[in-house]
């Protein structure tokens, strides 16, 4: 479902920020923050965040409630200034033309910011006049929306009884109204049932796909960013503790797993396997082993030691680390991984 | 001005929205009713030729715009609408002006219907007729009620955008309209004896042109500051979000 590697949407030439620029030239990212950190009274909403998001991406902000996913996006979006750091937002600072940042983005912020009063056309023209779209683009944009999020049918209703589900699409649509190069997405399926989620997830990467647009999308929904997200990065109390693709935070922040199939393995040799230093934990399986590696560990040493043993080895496997464990292995780790340089470009740190 | 026509928009589009409609269709006839035909009926002729009549002409679209300016941003932060409105390429004074206009519009242009639905009303209850406003105290008043409703509009969205809710907001304003409508009375009673006997006098005999010009005067005066103070006020990374 996902759109393309990273490395492809990093290096997109032409398209709609850099139609004057030549082809295989690389396209700056479409957000640079440096050292951004910002303070409310007594307490540290954001701690230092240094990031890159390419363009095209989609990009995914994981984070506990309160880890600073919100404050993120409104410094960015210039809504409030940042105590130290500084930021760039499609090549603009947010905080000395934050107008020119708000020109080119389109959000979907923590609530859907409908005019419940208004019908979903009324809705989508409003927005389009504020972009000052002419009358004939409104109204060919706002059938064009609301046909691909299925509200066509409901266009003259007012929105005020509306579920979240059709208003979070709605809100969307209204979002991607002005063609914009970024939208930020605060959350876009908290507090729905799990069809409207995934309606509402299909409906996004369609929409993105087609518009080419930056995401910038947050949320503590695991298995919607893996699913969703070229990019993530995981913060914690303000702090961003890595970024990567989903695989490469599955993997970078758990233990490597292998799963052993063969004959012989017996709980003499799954004794002497749980004394070497390279082995965390060994699970025995159904006609299988689950070893799990310290960190560094290699897998030819070890693979030859249960063949000396007498283990006929049949299939030794790698066994894939999810998201969600690398994030939780992330949120569990209490002391604080050491961070590594922070760099989302590309797809992998620095 | 287009950002400005935008929020205009906005603005009179959700007040004429289906269910608003009703709401302020049925306030807009007691309005009416009050002000053009149960006190010009009660007061008769010092309603179109006492001086002191201008004061109500400045009071009650006061009061009224700030009713409707204390839901402008507390109602929007509210309805979670606000941080929206905010992260669109809508200019802060943008936002401020067309908030302001609607309100404006809205009262000014119901508040001096009134006047020609309050001539007739008193020639229909005083005898000796016609009795018709000059154009001079017509357009007098029309400004004292625009200058009026500005100044209203501008306090409203001035105590609206630090307001926790539109109750608190309306709370505060409420006590604003009263204050500024019995401020004058003790400030009146404070001044030496002599000074009181000239004001009264001009007041009850003097011209309603002049008085209304005099009035509109001032009002214009304590509007532009207080517009000026609502623009400064309104600053999106000032403006607490919820």
């Amino acid at each position: 479902m996902k759109r393309g590697t990273v490395q492809r949407l990093v290096a997109v030439p032409g398209g709609r920020d850099g139609p004057s620029q030549k082809p295989g030239t690389v396209t700056p990212p479409a957000i640079v923050a440096r050292g951004l950190t910002r303070d409310f009274p007594g307490v540290r909403a954001l701690d230092d965040l240094t990031l890159e998001v390419p363009r095209g991406a989609i990009f995914g902000f994981l984070g506990r409630n309160g880890a600073g996913k919100t404050t993120t996006i409104r410094l960015l979006l210039g809504l409030i200034e940042p105590t130290k750091g500084e930021a760039l937002v499609l090549g603009h600072d947010p905080v000395r033309v934050s107008a020119a940042v708000r020109k080119r983005c389109g959000v979907l912020l923590e609530h859907a910011g409908l005019v419940d009063r208004l019908t979903a056309t009324d809705n989508l023209d409003l927005y389009g006049r504020i972009w000052r779209m002419r009358r004939d683009m409104r109204a060919r944009r706002t059938e064009e929306l609301l046909r691909r999020v299925g509200l066509w049918d409901r266009r003259d209703d007012r929105v005020r009884n509306w579920s979240r589900g059709m208003k979070q699409k709605l809100a969307i649509a209204r979002a991607l109204m002005h063609r914009p190069s970024l939208i930020f997405l605060d959350e876009p399926t908290a507090g729905l049932d799990p069809v409207s989620a995934a309606e509402l997830r299909e409906d996004l990467l369609r929409l993105a796909s087609r518009e080419r647009v930056t995401v910038f999308l947050t949320t503590h929904n695991l298995a919607e960013a893996e699913r969703l997200c070229d990019l993530v990065g995981v913060v914690r109390e303000g702090r961003l503790l890595s970024v990567g693709s989903p695989a490469e935070i599955g993997a970078r922040h758990t233990r490597p797993r292998l799963r052993i199939k063969g004959g012989g393995l017996t709980e003499n040799v799954v004794e002497l396997l749980r004394a070497r230093q390279e082995v965390d934990a060994v699970e025995i399986g159904n006609g299988h082993l689950l070893v799990s590696l310290a960190q560094g560990a290699r897998v030819p040493p070890l693979v030859s030691f249960l063949v000396r043993l007498g283990v006929q080895v049949e299939e030794v496997t790698r066994v894939g680390n999810t998201l969600e464990d690398g994030v939780l292995s992330l949120f569990h780790d209490e002391g604080g991984t050491p961070v590594p340089p922070l760099r989302a470009a590309g797809g992998s740190d620095a | 001005m287009r950002d400005v026509g935008t929020v205009l928009w906005k603005e009179l589009k959700e007040l004429s929205s289906t269910d608003g409609a009703w709401v302020t269709l049925t306030t807009i006839l007691v309005f009416m009713l009050f002000v053009g035909v149960v006190i010009p009926w009660l007061l008769g002729i010092a309603w179109l030729r006492a001086p002191w009549s201008v004061i109500m002409w400045a009071w009650i679209p006061f009061f009224v715009v700030t009713t409707v300016t204390a839901d402008s941003v507390a109602g929007e932060r509210e309805r979670r609408t606000l941080e929206t409105l905010l992260a669109t390429r809508l200019p802060d004074a943008s936002i401020v002006l067309g908030k302001v206009l609607a309100a404006v519009v809205g009262v000014w242009s119901v508040t001096v219907l009134c006047l020609p639905l309050g001539t007739v009303t008193v020639n229909m209850t005083v005898a000796g007729g016609p009795h018709v406003p000059p154009l001079s105290q017509v357009a007098a008043l029309f400004a004292v009620v625009l200058f009026a409703s500005t100044l209203g509009a501008a306090l409203g969205v001035l105590v609206s955008i630090r307001a926790d809710s539109v109750r608190q907001a309306q709370q505060t304003l409420a006590i604003s309209a009263i204050a500024l409508f019995l401020g004058p009375i003790v400030l009146i009673r404070l001044l030496p004896e002599r000074w009181t006997g000239d004001l009264v006098a001009a007041m009850m005999l003097g011209s309603p042109v002049r008085s209304a010009v005099i009035l509109a005067g001032i009002l214009a005066l304590a509007t532009a500051p207080l517009l000026g103070l609502a623009l400064i006020r309104f600053r999106r990374r000032r403006i607490p979000l919820r």
